[in-house]
């Protein structure tokens, strides 16, 4: 008796199946009423529809970009929401624990953690030919884990942090220093020194400099810190990706550098273990120091402080690549962000889920990203995006800086997140003088090999 | 009591619990609920798809890691130095605008409560400001331009506990000066026939007669320092060289940086278990049949 149960049960269970497959496909014809949350850090993007005298709030593109995606599919409801920075990626860690992620993300830090615990969608079957061939390689491998591909590419780089660095030619003609030329605007380490000893000054006769080169911070400034441990030729983990490597000799040069600009050479200002990356933009907008960190995103940021009454002047800044010695060559962070999509129950949302991800990343959308003066994550959107623009010639500094990219933190597959605290503490004990560079880095590397690769 | 009695009085009774009850139902939900959910994951190897039972494993990874020693040091520091403090400075403040005329009273109590009410993100931005390396207010007025006070682990901490100090205690003073007022006057007319002087009335009779509210200003003052967060989030992230880690910053970060909630949860009873213990103790050194 049991068994003939079972036995129709089967049956049951194959012709369910066999009609299931003859159904048409994951329906984008359903057209039935789905909603989409997105969430999204503050991207200050101008849409089409905005007055071009208008300064454009975090609230303007997902607003714009929503609607025209709900023109195209009425029976679909985009809910966006705009996260603030501070406190970003521990809302999204609640909504995870909580069981109520959004549908799309536009995360700030990619987790690698979130593919571990099979939280994402892969994305690599809703990308067509034309997308593999677009998207710069790096770009997709910033989502890459095991085999699959979860992240669509959307920006290129992180503001140029780690990348380029920030002139202000007004206090390099002030000094008499020459620029970098064009169109590379690359520099020896020989010749950035001499242009930092003369940007470093005392003004007022008491002995202790006014104005600096360049500013040195400890907490939050990851890529900038690791972008001056690469050009000494350190490398943060082994090419294999089993260890912390950071305590080679060139590290401790490197560090030992770092430490000497502030303490010996004088050409960055005390305090780099009390200060945060925002204290150094702000000594770069208060024209206290005349390099500062970052690409063409941050010369958008003079204008948009100028008009929020944050700063009081207007003054012009080019992007320059960091300074290289010959025998290692240029270095700069290579990095990209975009967007994932949280798993899905309902094939049906899936499908508008990733079609909203694909209408938000397509060229003609991506290309909105010039008006925060961003490199986009394709190749086809690149060229020519900014052909006569204001800003044409930062960009193409920028672009040529990102030729000599490396992935700072190893592969995509290791997360170095655990040992990022110890880093930043590295940094504190050596500005502060507290350690030498070499006792520093060996704590670190002590530390964060723990953490990181033996784990619990 | 036998069971019938208890029935009669739980019945006698039926009013006080039914007012009870919202109460009851709030600190169930909002304390008992999620002390219990915290013991629950202490012992997973908790993910948001699937979790794991580890046992104590949590809890041995919490006890042997030196972060989270150094983070329960910091918290004593920082409690040793703040609770105090807070104390002495409400006191004072209280004893001195006490004898003040009411409106004036009221005025001052006001102006020193209005901390207390505002942001402790705006009050740390301040702070911030205040103790910044290259044009902070404190290294102008000291003439020590770029001396980093939290980025120095000699100065960190002791200016985490300055700011606290300063901005804090508003509460407190209201409290004490409710205390002070509801001390009979009889007491003092007599002290002061014996021919006590002001300080001495004040150390014989205000400060004995205060002991249950100070008692009770110790204790959430305590607990209040054991669970610093906010400050060390905006103003230190821990640093430097983990000088202002505080448990409350490690449970965040193992939790929400890290994804180590069943970790996070463990240190989290830990905590729990070392505060409980801190409150019983004072109760049982201090606590005091004082009436009057």
């Amino acid at each position: 008796m049991r068994s003939t149960r079972r036995l129709v049960c089967l049956a049951c269970g194959v012709l369910l199946g066999l009609l299931g497959t003859l159904q048409p496909g994951p329906a984008l014809a359903e057209e039935r009423p789905i909603t989409i949350t997105w969430w999204i850090n503050p991207w200050r993007i101008a849409p089409p529809d905005l007055q071009p005298d208008q300064a454009p709030t975090a609230e303007d593109f997902p607003r714009w970009i929503s609607q025209e995606f709900m023109k195209r599919h009425p029976n679909v409801t985009v809910r966006y929401e705009v996260l603030t920075n501070q406190g970003f990626d521990q809302k999204v860690a609640a909504a995870i624990l909580a069981g109520n992620p959004p549908d799309v993300l536009r995360p700030i830090n990619f987790r690698q953690e979130w593919v571990r615990q099979g939280l994402l969608e892969p994305i690599d079957p809703y990308l067509t030919p034309f997308d593999w061939e677009d998207f710069y390689d790096y770009a997709l491998d910033e989502g890459k884990v095991g085999d699959h591909y979860y992240l669509f590419p959307w920006n290129n780089s992180n503001n140029g942090m780690g990348s380029t660095l920030l002139l202000n030619p007004r206090m390099f003609a002030q000094r008499g220093v020459a620029l970098p030329p064009l169109p590379d605007r690359a520099w020896t380490m020989d010749e950035f020194m001499e242009a930092a000893r003369k940007l470093s000054y005392d003004t007022n006769g008491d002995g202790v400099n006014d104005y600096y080169a360049l500013a040195m911070s400890a907490r939050m400034d990851l890529m900038n810190n690791l972008a001056w441990f690469h050009i000494f030729g350190a490398r943060y983990v082994d090419e294999q990706q089993r260890r912390f490597v950071l305590n080679s000799p060139e590290g401790v040069r490197a560090l030992t550098w770092m430490v000497d600009a502030i303490h010996k050479e004088r050409i960055a200002p005390p305090g780099a273990e009390g200060m945060g990356i925002y204290d150094v933009i702000n000594l770069f907008h208060q024209q206290r120091i005349a390099i500062g960190y970052g690409g063409p995103y941050e010369i958008g940021r003079i204008d948009r402080y100028l008009k929020e009454g944050r700063i009081q002047e207007k003054f012009p800044a080019h992007v320059a690549q960091f300074p290289h010695f010959p025998e290692i060559g240029p270095v700069a962070y290579h990095t990209s962000g975009g967007f994932v999509v949280f798993k899905q129950a309902d094939p049906y949302k899936r499908e508008m889920v990733m079609e909203f991800v694909r209408f938000l990343t397509n060229p003609e959308n991506m290309k909105l990203l010039r008006s925060l003066l961003y490199v986009t994550a394709r190749k086809s959107v690149n060229e020519g995006l900014y052909e006569g623009y204001e800003f044409e010639d930062e960009i193409d500094v920028y672009l040529r800086a990102i030729e000599h990219g490396i992935p700072y933190f190893g592969s995509a597959e290791l997360d170095t997140t655990p040992a990022d605290n110890h880093f930043i503490a590295m940094l504190e004990a050596a500005f502060s003088r507290n350690r030498t560079p070499r006792q520093a880095l060996d704590e670190f590397v002590a530390q964060a090999n723990r953490l990181v690769f033996r784990g619990r | 009591m036998p069971a019938r009695a208890l029935a009669r009085r739980l019945y006698q009774d039926r009013w006080a619990y039914l007012f009870l009850l919202p109460s009851l139902g709030f600190f169930a939900v909002f304390f008992l609920v999620p002390v219990a959910w915290g013991a629950v994951l202490s012992v997973l190897d908790y993910r948001p798809l699937s979790s794991q039972w580890v046992g104590l494993d949590n809890y041995r990874y919490v006890l042997t890691d030196w972060l989270f020693w150094r983070s329960l040091a910091n918290n004593l520091y920082y409690a040793a130095g703040v609770v105090p403090l807070w104390l002495g400075k409400a006191l004072f403040v209280a004893a001195v605008i006490f004898p003040f005329r009411k409106p004036l009273q009221n005025l001052y109590k006001t102006a020193f409560y209005l901390p207390h009410v505002t942001s402790a993100v705006i009050i740390s931005m301040i702070w911030l400001w205040i103790y910044n390396p290259p044009f902070g207010l404190l290294n102008y007025l000291l003439k020590t331009p770029g001396f980093a006070w939290l980025g120095n682990t000699l100065t960190a901490m002791p200016a985490l506990i300055l700011m606290q100090v300063i901005m804090g205690g508003g509460s407190t003073i209201v409290l004490i000066s409710a205390a002070m007022g509801s001390i009979p006057g009889d007491y003092y007319e007599a002290a002061e026939i014996d021919g006590a002087t002001k300080v001495q009335q004040f150390v014989r009779i205000t400060l004995p007669l205060l002991k249950p509210t100070m008692l009770y200003l110790l204790v959430m003052g305590t607990i209040s320092s054991f669970q610093v967060f906010t400050n060390v989030y905006l103003m230190t992230r821990g640093g430097p060289q983990f000088s202002t880690i505080t448990i409350g910053y490690l449970i965040y970060e193992t939790a929400f940086t890290f994804y180590e909630f069943g970790t996070a949860s463990a240190m989290a009873m830990v905590l729990f278990a070392i505060v409980f213990a801190v409150a019983l103790v004072q109760f049982r050194w201090l606590a005091t049949d004082v009436e009057y």
